[in-house]
């Protein structure tokens, strides 16, 4: 059973922002001018640093980092959000009763609370595609093909490669979630 | 994937019954009819639905592939050619889902019901729309004037079969303009044209640059790499992006030339922060360490530059032989002889010295232009452009750029005249790149030696009847187009010395005067937004509402719509048919020949039309219908042009194959076309500019330092007081121009990461001296540039303008400027309320025109702000 995993290569993003953009068509995601709310699976982070004129701009996108040791799963009161044995944490609509706890616990704010289904909701590595042979679609669709998501457990698989040639880290380890999106060549 | 939207969420959203007469107000809610699909099943069977062969249009025209499944399109990608590789951006999925398949999407033609601009509409027929502007055109050309009924287009690849319209207009003898082309680009390709010769004009304009072999680079006032061209395309970054990256792969180092970080510049290695208007300045400060320090390509220069070009050192003028050949100084003969054309390696480059030519003292051109940049030391650069630098910055870059030679270069951008000394600006970018030697080298910039190239298509006769008026002339427009040249926009460019330069694309001045004299008394504006984007929007709003007619076409509200008597619903850039062609540079390092369809991948939607329908419908009304009705828009049309091109592909199979490609490898070779320029050569010193303007007792820019044939420093209008700035635009990587606007998709918060799109912005420092904090309300009020200030600004009406807008604080922005994002803000209230949290940029710029190139300052602009609120 693979344990799936995702490695962003920031020295390959362009920030031209389509990952976002058919995360939201494709899974049907409301948009602002709909709900009157900005919702997204990804969170574009693009924190500036440094004072005129010696400033960088950061770009970031933010996934559900699936944690292994994932605070949304421990305060679920229903067990909507779990850890399936593949390592994607899932979000079961059936037993989300929209308490918003997984969003407040959730150190990375990868999720949102969706105002029209009264639930949580969250990236979940396009799960269907996976198992249908398919790439996810900010995978399929990022021009640069800067992420990849795989088996963190093969070490021969192409995610594991990267991590392990680039140096990939993931976001705020220290915090001890154990998230499973790892990213290089941040700048 | 169909579009899905609840049924609980439409009938929340619209508040709109279906059959009332006002289907599209400013009162009603933002959601109007259209096609909407309540689906509820999951997304469809990835192997189902048919991939159909297409081109997006959202910022340009890359070629795109749409998954069409039950007359719906679920999906898109890019063809699988170089260098797009199946790969396309947001714009392109924003497009479909926000802009075919947008809720407010205008499907039926619509008919003025209130005031002009009160953005009130009925629906009406097709008929009634074609009958009201038939019945105007044929009163007018009762009346002889014809050209009273004038049509707008707007960018190429946007616009339906380009051709078919200049065409139109030339059997009606309406008038036609690009305006929008002249604020986008037009003086750039002038520059071009007189520096490298017109046949080079079109690839240096967009960019084109053999980047993948590319070391180093000094990219300037452009959002890079987001919002720039793929070499030698009209389409758009989607296919640079990959080509960008494989030369980052090779080692290519560039360094961001703007007032603002922009968002994808911020990949750049370093950054430059210059005020604005001062370019000249810096390049000016790099040629003299270039000179200096000996790092520039003498061979190139001698062989393919006119930098050996005597002229007189006290006036400055061309020396001649007696046949009118330019000359050179022999050395080996001691004496002047006339001037090769390139090829051959020929004269003296005689810096700091001077020659005796039959007793006039003499210098050579470059020798001339080593003079002026020699007062151009990196200090003063350092303080002219108010660099946050010392003068060891300069003098690194330009060993950067001498050492990397010829693979690197510096470009302006495409983006033209941002202020009135906007050509000499280009001009010295252009020497710069001729120091280095760079044209048609490894790394440099680079023509395309494979080229499909196409004619206008025009039909004749005897497939058509005989043109009326068959004396009448016609000359080169933009894009390949044909004008009849006593157009208001070539007229000027064919006077005995022109006074423009005929490769402007526009001459926008032109049209307001004509419109406020009655000289334009109708309009049809296709894929455009002239509204706003031509600048000084008070005068062109003056302009517009002494209209008699105003037909606008289009797919989504905006200004222009407001401000129209009849809507016409245009088909999408998926719902029609267009031939392209263009070779692009792509990744693997290879030249790939290309001819395109754009093609119908859907039936247009509701009632919408291609506009060459429209107007071969109002063609037939007119009693012109033989010109017109038996043209095949779908296939015909494209194919007697793929046949003029030698190409024996026919569209129909472009459209059910998919693109064509030739493959080659690239051919560095400077001569492969001839210099069409005065001398024969790449230009050091513009013998056009000497001739046709400043030594030209008959031209209207006599001695203006504008247009002085060796390029100039010329200083613009300045902010005076803390409180003043210079407000510019720029455009974003995933929001940029007419088309993306009003894009639900597009304008989410969410997509904005750390870039929002509606404050303006400020350097948060200047901000925190003036008492403004993040997100406050401020003020701007236009305060110049004054026509009393520049003589070149012609139209000042709009100072004293003020709008408010929320503030963003930025430490990646020169403290000189104020930055709104261009088309950010709008004043439509048809458009998703969320345009008018920005500013209409143009309500603050005046119009300015530099000469001969034509150029309308569209970031000239000061304004003055504070504080308004929290």
């Amino acid at each position: 059973m693979a344990r799936y995993g995702m490695v962003i290569d920031l020295k390959k993003c362009v920030r031209c922002r389509t990952c976002y953009v058919t995360c939201k068509i494709f899974h049907n995601i409301p948009n602002e001018f709909e709900s009157g709310h900005s919702y997204s699976r990804i969170r574009l982070v693009e924190p500036e640093v440094g004072q005129y004129p010696s400033v960088r701009r950061f770009f970031i996108p933010v996934h559900c980092m699936h944690c292994d040791n994932a605070p949304c799963v421990e305060v679920c009161p229903t067990g909507a959000s779990y850890l399936a044995e593949n390592g994607i944490v899932r979000f079961d609509p059936e037993k989300c009763i929209g308490c918003k706890y997984c969003i407040l616990a959730c150190p990375y704010q990868a999720r949102y609370y969706n105002h029209e289904t009264g639930m949580a909701d969250k990236c979940d590595f396009c799960e269907d595609r996976l198992k249908a042979g398919l790439k996810p679609y900010c995978v399929q669709t990022c021009i640069g093909n800067a992420i990849t998501v795989g088996d963190l457990d093969d070490p021969n698989s192409e995610v594991s490669q990267i991590i392990k040639t680039e140096g990939a880290v993931p976001l705020y380890p220290h915090l001890g979630t154990k998230p499973k999106v790892y990213y290089c060549n941040i700048k | 994937m169909a579009w899905k939207l609840s049924r609980r969420s439409f009938l929340k959203w619209t508040g709109i019954s279906v059959g009332s007469g006002m289907v599209l107000g400013a009162s009603s809610n933002e959601l109007r009819l259209s096609n909407l699909v309540f689906a509820d099943e999951p997304p469809q069977n990835e192997d189902s639905g048919t991939w159909k062969h297409t081109a997006c249009a959202m910022c340009l025209m890359c070629p795109m592939q749409a998954k069409v499944e039950n007359e719906k399109i679920v999906d898109v990608r890019g063809e699988d050619i170089y260098p797009w590789k199946g790969k396309v951006c947001a714009k392109a999925y924003g497009g479909i889902w926000g802009r075919v398949y947008a809720p407010d999407r205008i499907l039926y033609p619509l008919k003025r019901a209130g005031e002009r601009g009160e953005g009130k509409f009925v629906r009406c027929s097709w008929d009634e729309v074609l009958d009201a502007v038939s019945t105007k055109l044929k009163e007018y050309i009762n009346a002889g004037h014809p050209e009273w009924f004038e049509t707008w287009w707007g960018c190429p690849v946007q616009t339906d079969n380009m051709y078919f319209i200049h065409y139109w207009a030339r059997i009606t003898g309406t008038g036609i303009s690009y305006m929008h082309g002249q604020i986008c680009f037009g003086d750039n390709t002038a520059e071009k044209a007189l520096t490298f010769g017109s046949n080079r004009a079109g690839d240096l304009v967009g960019g084109t640059a053999d980047y993948v072999n590319c070391k180093y680079a000094l990219i300037a006032g452009q959002n890079f790499p987001g919002a720039v061209f793929t070499p030698g395309t009209t389409c758009g970054s989607s296919a640079f992006f990959p080509v960008f990256l494989k030369a980052r792969e090779n080692g290519f180092r560039y360094t961001l030339v703007d007032p603002k970080l922009t968002d994808s510049g911020a990949l750049a290695d370093d950054w430059l922060p210059l005020k604005p208007g001062s370019d000249a300045a810096l390049m000016m400060a790099i040629a003299n360490v270039l000179i200096k320090d000996h790092m520039y390509d003498e061979d190139f220069l001698l062989t393919y530059t006119n930098a050996a070009q005597l002229i007189n050192s006290e006036n400055k003028q061309a020396i001649k032989d007696s046949s009118g050949n330019y000359m050179v100084w022999d050395s080996s003969k001691n004496s002047a002889v006339a001037m090769n054309e390139a090829g051959t390696k020929q004269g003296d480059l005689g810096l700091g010295k001077s020659f005796d030519v039959n007793g006039v003292k003499c210098q050579t051109a470059l020798g001339a232009w080593a003079e002026i940049v020699a007062e151009y030391t990196p200090e003063k650069a350092v303080e002219v452009c108010v660099l946050p630098f010392t003068a060891d910055k300069i003098i690194e870059i330009a060993h950067d750029l001498g050492n990397n030679r010829p693979a690197s270069l510096v470009s302006a951008g495409f983006t033209t005249g941002r202020y009135t000394n906007w050509f000499q600006v280009l001009r010295t970018y252009s020497l710069v790149n001729l120091l280095l030697g760079n044209i048609e080298r490894p790394g440099g910039w680079y023509f395309p030696k494979h080229k499909f190239k196409l004619s206008s298509g025009w039909p004749a006769p005897p497939e058509v009847p005989e043109y009326p008026d068959p004396e009448l002339k016609v000359v080169p427009g933009p894009w390949g187009n044909k004008m009849s040249i006593k157009s208001l926009d070539k007229a000027p460019c064919y006077t005995t010395p022109p006074k423009y330069h005929p490769d402007t694309v526009a001459l926008p001045w032109e049209h307001f005067p004509a419109i406020k004299e009655g000289k334009i008394k109708a309009l049809f504006s296709t894929a455009e937004n002239s509204a706003i984007t031509q600048v000084n929007t008070t005068m062109v709003y003056e302009c517009l509402h002494q209209l008699e007619l105003i037909v606008v076409g289009e797919q989504l509200p905006k200004e222009f719509v407001e401000l129209a008597d009849y809507v016409i619903p245009e088909a999408s850039y998926v719902e029609r048919n267009h031939l392209y062609t263009f070779t692009a540079l792509g990744q693997d390092g290879r030249e790939h020949a290309t001819a395109m369809m754009r093609s119908t991948a859907i039936k247009p939607q509701g009632e919408s039309q291609p506009v060459s329908w429209f107007l071969t419908e109002l063609g037939k009304r007119i009693g012109l219908g033989a010109y017109f009705e038996n043209i095949d828009q779908q296939y015909g049309y494209w194919d007697s042009m793929l046949e003029e091109a030698g190409l024996s592909v026919k569209s129909k199979e472009l459209v059910e194959n998919g693109p064509y490609q030739e493959s080659y490898p690239m051919e560095y070779n400077v001569l492969s076309m001839p210099i069409p320029t005065r001398s024969g050569r790449f230009e050091i010193y513009s013998n056009e500019l000497a001739e046709n303007c400043y030594y030209n007792e008959a031209s209207p820019w006599k001695e203006s330092l504008l247009v002085y044939p060796l390029p100039l420093y010329v200083p613009i209008a300045e902010p005076k007081n803390q409180d003043e700035f210079y407000l510019v635009s720029g455009k974003a990587t995933w929001h940029q121009k007419n088309a993306t606007q009003d894009n639900r998709y597009l304008m989410e918060s969410g997509i904005e990461g750390g870039c929002p799109y509606m404050p303006v912005y400020l350097n948060a420092q200047k901000a925190k001296d003036l008492g403004i904090k993040e997100n406050d309300l401020i003020e701007l009020e236009c305060i110049g540039p004054l026509e009393s200030e520049d003589e070149w600004v012609l139209d000042d009406c709009n100072m004293g303008f003020k709008d408010t807008v929320r503030v963003h604080l930025s430490e990646g922005l020169h403290p000189a400027v104020a930055f709104t994002h261009f088309a950010a803000g709008h004043k439509s209230k048809l458009m998703l309320s969320k345009v008018r949290e920005g500013i209409v940029h143009s309500e603050f710029v005046p119009l300015s025109v530099e000469p001969y190139g034509g150029g309308c300052g569209k970031n000239y602009s000061i304004v003055k702000i504070k504080r308004v609120g929290g």
